[in-house]
């Protein structure tokens, strides 16, 4: 095989990866500050596509859509956080479990109401390709790559460059001696929480123009999202970076190589950095 | 020819029709069929006022929930089309006809779970449903325990029919939907027809993937010699993004595409497919060497419209625009002026299981299993599909669905297929053990002039 079909099948491949990270680091991150672990990220996830479609619809501008799309998730998270999610912060991890995957179910069927159970599709964005390798490379994929790139800026900023970052830095790596501080655990709390959901809207979103915006459409990227986010080490940003990077070469390159074991290889790899470093790769022992 | 209204009189005439079809077809089976059955079953003298049941209960096991949770809501119309009908004319001799939904949420646990929850709890007297060829091997196996009919409307694999009914013996099982006989073997018909000699696949990593690509390439490499097939991809179920299949793929020339994805997985798939020139590169002068058994789904033509290239070949497991017979027309209609919607391929199936259940309780007068299998067996059922055989060994209904090349017609709010093709049915559906048919093709015809 010709050097540059697989550096063509790496870049495509780096597109995947982006995907998986961009939906994983709202989970990672509402985890480390939280330490809830949101089974409900796919949900919100959807309702990123959902509200999306429906803001693009009617102003018939993707990226203000977009955006709009992700800050109503974002509001959609803040208010679950104040009225379920606070009340278990106490309590031990399997009421997490119970809960957020309540929220699932009850997000699904609100979409499936609102919405219908069809699948539906905005007009296609990103059209055309470039050439590259002397093949072409499409539009959506370096869509998809700019964007995880700029989500991972936009996350460096907002938490190294900003007092609220600052803060949730603070809450993070210790909790009392930040609230003896004076610091706000509920605002804190509230906010890390918002912007996981409006991550994940942020994902839901980006994918709509590619794909298509369907009841549940969250339950097949959450589990990557998860092995991605397990990887890197729970609540480790860079740590879910560097392991989507890795998922999404290891998938790509599966497919060209060895297409009939494509879809088991994340899960080996899984398998393979529980093995030998079960807290992932920049996870906290 | 744009739906015209329906009212009344149309439907009640259609139901009529559907029932005297169904006579005859049964009638036509018994007698054609087996000339040794001696006794063609006569409607026997309805009985004064006694009914079998006050409600005759039919449990409905589809996919509800999920980013496959369309599939459901499709078989759902033509299920409930087609108890609405009934039970507006009579029901079935004078029972009402209620139909239970639940949600198999494409796992075998969970139908399997249903279906003992549908006959112990909720007194159900027949199965009809399920989507999925992996969900449906499961529920297959715990129907003899609970003693009810299944009339599968969905779900594919051959190894359904061929191995947990014929060698296994599971006689409780019936399948309305065409399997992946449709999917591999008439693809395969199609695609020796066209130019192209080097086929790749695209398909969802799982039984039915695998089954439709294995059955294809046995039967083109029979049919074209000439033919190779350079690569496959397996994404697995709710790719997001499909480039790194399409540019392994598009690593190897391939001239044609055979490709079993479906839903919303489809949706994407073509999209991205189209973006990356995978379509430019299977074009020929007739369109594009690109095979898509269950591309025309009602769910697909209405998400993806005008998206989805013209010249392509797709399929299902029936089409609305065939066969051109009244019944089919008053179908098509019924079911536009209830739903909205064109049929789908499993509300075709689901309405016709319900039809099938009325028929066969008014021909045997009985809620019997055992009856009730041997009257199935080798009987011929006329359908909106057409004419339907239900195979006595494998518990198969035969009947033909067309491929045809996708056409963007203003007149039609979701793409139509033209330049169909048909192949009879017994040409294709004879996979080992069924390698020689009975001749189905006169039988066929005379039901066909019937209606």
């Amino acid at each position: 095989m010709e050097l540059q079909a697989i550096a063509f099948q790496l870049i495509i491949g780096l597109a995947t990866a982006m995907l998986y990270w961009i939906v994983s680091s709202g989970l990672t991150f509402t985890f480390g500050v939280t330490r809830i672990l949101n089974f409900a990220h796919g949900a919100f996830y959807m309702l990123g596509a959902y509200f999306t479609l429906t803001f693009f619809e009617v102003l018939h501008n993707y990226v203000v859509a977009l955006f709009l799309g992700a800050l109503c998730v974002g509001l959609v998270g803040a208010l679950c956080e104040r009225t379920l999610i606070s009340q278990i912060y106490h309590l031990p991890i399997h009421f997490q479990l119970v809960l957020t995957f309540g929220l699932i179910l009850i997000f699904e069927d609100l979409v499936r109401m609102v919405w219908g159970s069809v699948p539906k599709m905005i007009s296609a964005q990103f059209v055309g390709s470039i050439p590259l390798f002397g093949k072409t490379l499409p539009m959506f994929s370096l869509y998809i790559i700019l964007a995880g790139i700029a989500i991972a800026l936009l996350m460096y900023l907002m938490l190294s460059k900003t007092y609220w970052g600052l803060q949730i830095r603070a809450i993070t790596s210790n909790p009392e001696m930040a609230m003896c501080c004076g610091l706000n655990p509920t605002f804190l709390y509230a906010t890390a929480f918002m912007f996981g959901a409006f991550l994940a809207g942020l994902g839901g979103g980006l994918t709509l123009p590619i794909s298509s915006a369907a009841p549940g459409m969250g339950e097949n990227i959450i589990i990557y999202a998860f092995i991605v986010t397990v990887i890197g080490g729970l609540g480790s940003i860079k740590g879910a970076f560097i392991s989507a990077l890795i998922i999404g070469a290891v998938e790509s390159l599966g497919a060209l190589f060895v297409p009939w074991l494509a879809i088991a290889l994340p899960y080996i790899a899984l398998s393979a950095v529980l093995l030998l470093k079960p807290e992932g790769i920049f996870g906290e022992a | 020819m744009p739906p015209e209204e329906m009212g009344r009189r149309d439907f009640l005439k259609y139901t009529a029709a559907l029932g005297v079809g169904l006579v005859i077809g049964g009638g036509i089976g018994y007698t054609l069929r087996k000339p040794e059955v001696q006794v063609v079953p006569e409607k026997k003298p309805v009985v004064e006022e006694e009914k079998l049941k006050e409600t005759i209960k039919i449990g409905h096991i589809a996919i509800f929930s999920g980013p496959f949770g369309t599939y459901g809501e499709l078989q759902k119309r033509g299920s409930q089309l087609a108890m609405e009908e009934i039970n507006a004319s009579g029901g079935i001799l004078g029972s009402k006809v209620e139909i239970v939904y639940r949600d198999s949420a494409a796992k075998s646990a969970e139908a399997v779970k249903q279906v003992r929850s549908l006959v112990e709890n909720e007194g159900c007297d027949f199965i009809i449903g399920i989507d999925s060829s992996g969900v449906v091997l499961g529920v297959a196996e715990v129907m003899p325990e609970v003693n009810k009919l299944l009339f599968v409307t969905h779900a594919a694999t051959h190894r359904l029919t061929e191995e947990l009914v014929y060698k296994k013996g599971i006689k409780e099982v019936f399948r309305l939907a065409v399997p992946v006989y449709q999917d591999g073997i008439m693809a395969a018909f199609i695609a020796a027809q066209l130019p192209a000699t080097k086929w790749a696949a695209v398909h969802p990593d799982y039984e039915y993937g695998y089954a439709s690509w294995e059955l294809f390439q046995k039967t083109l490499s029979k049919l074209r010699p000439d033919v190779e097939f350079v690569a496959e991809a397996w994404a697995k179920i709710g790719t997001t993004d499909f480039s790194p299949y399409i540019s392994s793929i598009m690593e190897k020339k391939p001239e044609g595409i055979h490709t079993v994805e479906w839903g919303v997985d489809l949706f994407t798939f073509v999209r991205q497919a189209k973006q990356m020139g995978l379509f430019d590169a299977v074009k020929y002068e007739g369109g594009y060497a690109w095979i898509n058994p269950m591309g025309y789904s009602i769910d697909a033509m209405e998400a993806l419209k005008n998206e989805y290239p013209e010249g392509c070949w797709v399929s299902g497991r029936y089409v609305w625009m065939y066969p051109d017979t009244a019944l089919n027309r008053k179908f098509v209609k019924a079911h536009l002026d209830r739903w909205g919607h064109y049929p789908a391929y499993s509300g075709e199936t689901s309405y016709t299981a319900v039809y099938l259940i009325k028929r066969l309780i008014e021909l045997t007068h009985s809620l019997d299993v055992d009856t009730h299998i041997k009257t199935l067996e080798n009987m011929v059922i006329y359908s909106p599909a057409g004419a339907r055989l239900i195979r006595k060994e494998d518990h198969q209904a035969i009947y033909e669905v067309p491929y045809g090349q996708i056409k963007h017609d203003p007149n039609y709010p979701i793409p139509v297929l033209e330049n169909l093709k048909a192949v009879p049915a017994q040409e294709y559906y004879r996979h080992p053990p069924f390698e020689e048919m009975p001749p189905f093709t006169e039988l066929y015809k005379k039901v066909m002039s019937k209606a």
